[in-house]
């Protein structure tokens, strides 16, 4: 459903993503992994408009992302970025009901479709005891989810993620992709995130894009792209690969 | 959920605060130099039909000098604190006030140039040194606004670092005009420290309209506003358009500030304290926070206007001065009491 398209882009003369090319199939769940710098956030920043590429193109189910206008985009692909601090104190429920911006004409209040449908997000992902604290009281693990819960509320078809796991502790880690699993599997959400824990995303992907240098250096299944070859050409680091029902890095 | 009886209590609160501000508005009509007790303010303010037993010179007071000047003072006060909001939310910066464009050292600079100047010409009821402060606060608006443009979208450092750079320059003139032109001292550092004077129904009617249309016009974007100040990428993903909402809040609330500033002069720290001092207490939520921003602005100028006007019996003090020395404690108390919860 998503095509990218041989983009480029650089920041001034620093070309950060160079002739990037692949596809996204509708209900697939797809990991970004790559060092730092390989150009996997400004990649995603890409995908939702927040950066144009300098050349190339990009296409939602068939249409280029230039066509659509903010709600109409905000309706099909919902994205929670990097923890962002706002020293602005919202509560929990009103943060997860701007989900339903798309949806709203100008001086249209939220209905009761609108609150049921931010009350079985915050359900789904297991914030709506959080409803009345605000966003600055409560934990980094629980903020993620409440955006997460904010991206669900605007009903989308495709969920991207930038590092939803980042400096969260393990626990909240395993919850946040579970939670990502069983959307991808029981609603057929199309999932793309980033990720800097190869081993959590062979285990939780369909199919990894690994990056190199702004280049997609392979592409595929855990089994195809998690291999000793690849992770020291990319990573510069020998390992051993233990594979279960996923294969795992090991660090030697 | 109790989220349509959220809707009502907030409506009950606004309320509220209008009753408020307008038995104090009121109660500031009986002080001055003259006093009138509250009962001839009523009768004269609703024209009653005993109002002919009551002193000319009062009604004359009354009509002529201290509505005027009170609701003038009232609709600055709040056009300065919901601009304030604004900017607070579109720059996500909590020091952000009405003149982070330069529209304050833009008008003092058009104002001095006015000054001295001083042909005696005057348009709609302003007199050349008004016109001269929206003039020179518009364009200092612009050029800012050019400054911080990069690749077409407007930078919000760029903006304040513009911002603070025109001021700096603009200031440094006009002190070397001040130098160079002894004899206008005075009044220039009037003008500066901002003053409800010379108010008269004409600033009033001039500043209604374009008031209406700039409040209406920041009232319709609460929603959008939420979401900028949470993450401008958040809002933009969520289908806000950014771009547009900056651009057209920076222009509408910089011309609102180059009107405020250029009818009464710069009155500082409104914009900055009392956006703060309602977000305390009412929440972010700029569906209620713009609203009693805007009462609660126009509150506090009325209060330190009557000060200024009656504190020293017959000189007027400039009420710059009164929000600055009222406003910069309470606001430090604020800060010290809610230290762990500041906005």
């Amino acid at each position: 459903m998503y095509q990218i398209d041989q983009i480029d882009f650089s920041y001034g003369k620093e070309e950060v993503l160079k002739k990037v090319t692949f596809n996204i199939d509708k209900g697939s769940f797809v990991s970004v992994i790559g060092p730092n710098g390989s150009g996997k956030t400004t990649l995603l920043k890409n995908m939702c408009k927040l950066l144009d590429p300098g050349s190339g193109k990009i296409e939602l189910e068939q249409m280029p992302l230039e066509g659509f206008k903010p709600k109409q985009l905000a309706q099909k692909v919902a994205v929670v970025h990097q923890g962002a601090n706002s020293d602005f104190d919202f509560n929990v429920g009103e943060v997860v009901l701007m989900g339903r911006y798309p949806y709203l004409k100008r001086f249209q209040n939220e209905n009761t479709t609108d609150l049921d449908i931010a009350v079985k997000s915050m359900q789904q992902t297991q914030t709506y005891h959080l409803k009345d604290k605000t966003l600055l009281s409560i934990s980094g693990g629980e903020r993620q989810r409440v955006m997460i819960a904010r991206a669900l509320t605007q009903e989308p078809e495709v969920l991207l993620l930038d590092e939803p796991i980042s400096h969260l502790d393990i626990k909240y880690q395993m919850e946040i992709l579970k939670l990502c699993r069983d959307l991808n599997q029981s609603q057929n959400l199309t999932v793309f995130t980033t990720l800097h824990d190869i081993n959590l995303a062979s285990r939780f992907s369909k199919v990894i894009i690994m990056m190199k240098n702004g280049q997609v250096y392979k592409i595929g299944t855990p089994e195809e792209v998690i291999t000793v070859q690849n992770i020291k050409e990319v990573y510069d680091i020998d390992v051993e690969i233990v594979s279960n029902s996923y294969p795992m890095i090991h660090p030697i | 959920m109790e989220y349509t009886k959220k809707r009502k209590a907030n409506s009950v609160k606004i309320i509220i605060l209008v009753v408020f501000l307008i038995m104090i508005a009121i109660f500031a009509v009986t002080q001055g130099s003259v006093k009138i007790p509250v009962s001839q303010v009523v009768k004269i303010i609703i024209h009653s039909k005993d109002a002919d037993q009551i002193k000319p010179s009062y009604i004359f007071i009354v009509n002529q000098v201290r509505l005027p000047r009170i609701i003038l003072s009232i609709l600055v006060g709040g056009v300065l604190s919901i601009i304030g909001t604004v900017f607070q939310a579109v720059f996500k910066n909590p020091m952000a006030d009405p003149y982070v464009m330069g529209v304050s050292s833009g008008a003092a600079f058009g104002a001095t140039m006015g000054i001295i100047f001083g042909f005696g010409i005057s348009i709609a009821g302003l007199g050349m040194v008004s016109i001269m402060a929206f003039v020179g606060a518009f364009s200092t608006m612009l050029l800012v606004y050019q400054l911080s443009k990069v690749g077409g979208r407007v930078s919000t450092t760029g903006i304040l670092l513009a911002g603070i750079v025109v001021n700096a320059i603009l200031s440094s003139v006009i002190s070397f005009v001040m130098l160079l032109n002894h004899n206008d001292i005075d009044k220039i550092v009037t003008w500066t420290m901002g003053s409800f004077n010379a108010s008269s129904w004409d600033h009033v009617k001039l500043f209604l309209i374009p008031m209406f249309v700039g409040v209406a016009y920041m009232l319709s974007l609460s929603r959008e506003l939420n979401t900028l100040a949470i993450s401008e990428n958040d809002a933009k993903n969520i289908g806000v358009n950014v771009e547009l909402i900056k651009k057209g809040t920076l222009v509408v609330a910089s011309m609102l500030a180059a009107l405020s500033v250029s009818v009464s002069g710069i009155i500082g720290f409104v914009g900055l304290i009392v956006p703060h001092l309602f977000r305390m207490i009412f929440g972010s939520d700029h569906r209620i926070l713009l609203p009693v921003s805007f009462i609660g602005g126009g509150l506090f100028m009325v209060i330190c206007d009557t000060m200024a006007r009656s504190l020293l019996g017959n000189m007027e003090i400039p009420v710059g001065i009164i929000t600055s020395i009222i406003g910069g404690p309470f606001f430090l108390m604020l800060l010290q009491r809610h230290k762990r919860k500041f906005i």
